[in-house]
């Protein structure tokens, strides 16, 4: 293979990864404090619309970032007041919010679809840096959101490890009766958390239909949401494997066109479904090995438990 | 500043909700979502109504429709009710459907000349061998390694539509085919027909789909294997006290679904459609997802359930919004019914009290105070 060619699949991996990096790091937020999200990929799909017709409407890339933020946040919402407040089940309110934006996307985009945006995430050479040969051009030639996705993580890592807000979150998803006997508002803080994840997915959402494809696209996500939930799983619940794990799934889905252009007789069929094939691969092995290790689980103990303060 | 005192206050049940707690809110959610929608766009009046009772069970056409509508819903709806009985989630109908088409068309391509009395059955085969096959990595994953089997059967979902359009595409593509993909058309025996019941014209798959229905209830409820199965999904523990193969009657439970997804797949192909191809699935899977949550894993409220969603697609396509994108506002409004039936269910589990001072305990800050309350109030 040469190099041009590895530089320029490098560049595409990153930039693939990057939605779902954002999304994956939004859903650690909300599983951290217990609450399991799958209403991540609504919120995603929500952003990715609310984003490109703001852009498109108004011409300003901001308030399209902005909504797209916003409605992931709100989207997420549904699934936090559902949960919280009204005592539904995680796992149904969080399908039930993604199915409604399936929907509501389908038909409130459909006037938008094919159309280009009218302004994408603006790409940011990093000075020195981008002029590395070929890891430079791969790795600091991206549009501006593709730094913030690889931030987010060591962003959320440092104040999940490093601070005592972070201890407070770890302590709500591995005990939140501790946590609330310790002076913490347990459900305020998880509504929050998720509400904020779903900001990050909706942010997610919008690089995809204002950066990597640049237009709407019924379903744009087609299950990155998903793939987020599983990049959380790969990475063990912490901040940091989520860059490893995205990255390998971007890698994943720039391989067809690294066949194409080596010119390999694979069916494109085949290489739609290795970022897929190959995510859900590498999730059982390593529950494999974990069994094997005999390991104690590596999610919040709370995890998917809803939390009543009980009177006695 | 003290929010002042409400009479009443909200209150957690003990026990399981009754037959009103859990069929309320079903109704509410499904109700509610629909007139949500059709409020929203201005279509709330009586030409609507009219033209939904016409389009659904007001004319033979209608009846026909809503049977045709129902009976992959049926299918995909057991082949996510099943796991749930154990609380397992089968989110993988999707890519199970078009694996199970994929079957069903498979053995047809491959046994064309089999006379319509073999080739059905073998198709159906087929289909429930393979749509169990695509469940069952997840399911093992799930027993051996505790991998969660949501996020599995829902990736595998992205390879499925793959697999599809590699064979519909590619492999048994129709050449010169005008109008999307889709394979070549299944040889004739291979087709589940229609008959004539008085005025209305019934499709097989839907009394298949109903028999198929029956056929899982009366396991549950009158063998073994459907009494350990209750059993399971109502405590673990005591299931594993009683020394029941839990990891089989979840591998098991699993498989069935997996089976029944195959079988929707293989219905709508072997009905109206005809060609494998994308047609097979429109968005079934998911659907019969949000039909088994709110039949709750019953298999009559799956068959109510289907129907009703049946209908509400009719109220879609009446609605008959821009761009074509009915299927769409189709989806949203079963959605939103899901989220409301989701909140519903949730808050059916609380109820409110009205306050007496003498059961509830004093507020903090207001300790001096209950006492002298206490007293006036027995005292009026």
């Amino acid at each position: 293979m040469d190099l041009d060619l590895l530089t320029a699949s490098l560049a595409t991996a990153l930039l693939a990864a990057s939605p779902a990096l954002i999304a994956a790091t939004g859903e650690l937020i909300a599983e951290t404090v217990g609450v399991y999200n799958l209403g991540i990929e609504g919120a995603m799909l929500s952003g990715a619309l609310a984003g490109f017709v703001a852009t498109n409407e108004t011409g300003t890339l901001l308030l399209g970032l902005l909504l797209a933020l916003a409605v992931g946040a709100a989207a997420a919402s549904i699934v936090a007041i559902a949960v919280i407040v009204f005592d539904a089940d995680m796992v149904v309110a969080g399908l039930a919010v993604t199915f409604l934006s399936i929907g509501l996307t389908g038909w409130l985009g459909a006037g938008y679809v094919r159309e280009t945006a009218a302004e994408t995430v603006p790409i940011w050479n990093l000075p020195v840096l981008s002029d590395i040969p070929y890891l430079g051009e791969a790795l600091f030639r991206q549009p501006v959101l593709v730094y913030l996705a690889v931030l987010c993580p060591i962003v959320v890592w440092l104040i999940l490890t490093r601070t005592r807000l972070g201890l407070n979150l770890r302590a709500i998803g591995e005990s939140p009766h501790a946590a609330d006997v310790s002076g913490v508002s347990v459900n305020v803080t998880r509504a929050a958390c998720v509400a904020i994840g779903g900001a990050f997915a909706g942010l997610g959402g919008a690089l995809l239909s204002l950066g990597s494809v640049g237009s709407w696209l019924p379903n744009i996500t087609n299950g990155e949401g998903y793939i987020a939930l599983a990049i959380v799983i790969f990475a063990s619940w912490r901040a940091l494997p989520l860059i490893a794990g995205a990255l390998l799934f971007g890698a994943l889905g720039t391989l067809g066109n690294v066949a194409q252009a080596l010119g390999w007789s694979v069916s494109a069929d085949f290489f739609f479904a290795l970022p897929y094939l190959g995510t859900l691969a590498v999730v059982a092995v390593l529950a494999w090995l974990r069994t094997r290790r005999a390991a104690r689980p590596p999610w919040p103990a709370a995890l998917g438990e809803t939390f009543q303060r009980s009177a006695a | 500043m003290r929010l002042p005192e409400l009479p009443w206050r909200v209150e957690r049940r003990g026990g399981p909700l009754g037959r009103l707690g859990r069929v309320g809110p079903v109704g509410f959610g499904l109700v509610a979502g629909v007139l949500i929608v059709v409020v929203a766009l201005g279509e709330a009046n009586a030409a609507f109504f009219e033209n939904l009772w016409l389009g659904t069970l007001g004319t033979p056409r209608g009846t026909e429709n809503l049977m045709i509508l129902a009976f992959p819903l049926i299918l995909a709806g057991l082949a996510a009710s099943v796991p749930y009985r154990l609380g397992l989630w089968n989110i993988g109908g999707e890519g199970q459907i078009l694996l199970g088409a994929w079957g069903a068309a498979g053995v047809a391509f491959l046994l064309p000349s089999v006379a319509p009395a073999g080739l059905v059955p073998l198709m159906l085969l087929g289909a429930i061998a393979v749509g169990a096959i695509w469940i069952l990595v997840p399911a093992l994953a799930r027993v051996w390694f505790g991998l969660n089997e949501i996020i599995t059967t829902l990736l595998l979902n992205f390879v499925a539509i793959s697999w599809m359009l590699y064979w519909a595409a590619d492999k048994w593509r129709e050449p010169l085919s005008p109008g999307g993909v889709k394979s070549e058309r299944l040889p004739a025996a291979g087709e589940l027909g229609e008959f004539e019941a008085g005025t209305v014209t019934v499709p097989v798959a839907f009394v298949f789909a109903l028999l198929v229905a029956l056929a899982i209830g009366l396991v549950v409820r009158h063998t073994r294997f459907g009494y350990e199965l209750r059993m399971l999904g109502a405590s673990e523990r005591a299931a594993r006290y009683a020394g029941m193969p839990t990891r089989r009657l979840i591998v098991a439970a699993m498989l069935i679904g997996g089976a029944m997804a195959g079988l929707a797949g293989a219905a709508v192909l072997m009905g109206e459609v005809q060609r494998y191809g994308p047609a097979v699935s429109n968005n079934t899977g998911y659907t019969g997802i949000m039909v088994a949550v709110l039949a709750a894993g019953s298999e009559v409220g799956v068959v109510a359930v289907a129907l009703v969603f049946a209908a509400i697609t009719i109220a879609g396509n009446i609605l008959r919004v821009e761009g074509g994108a009915s299927s769409s506002l189709v989806f949203a409004m079963f959605g939103l019914a899901l989220v409301l039936a989701a909140i519903g269910q949730g808050a059916a589990r609380f109820r409110l009290v009205r306050r007496t001072r003498e059961k509830s305990p004093p507020p903090a800050g207001a300790a001096d105070e209950a006492p002298a309350l206490e007293g006036r109030i027995r005292g009026s």
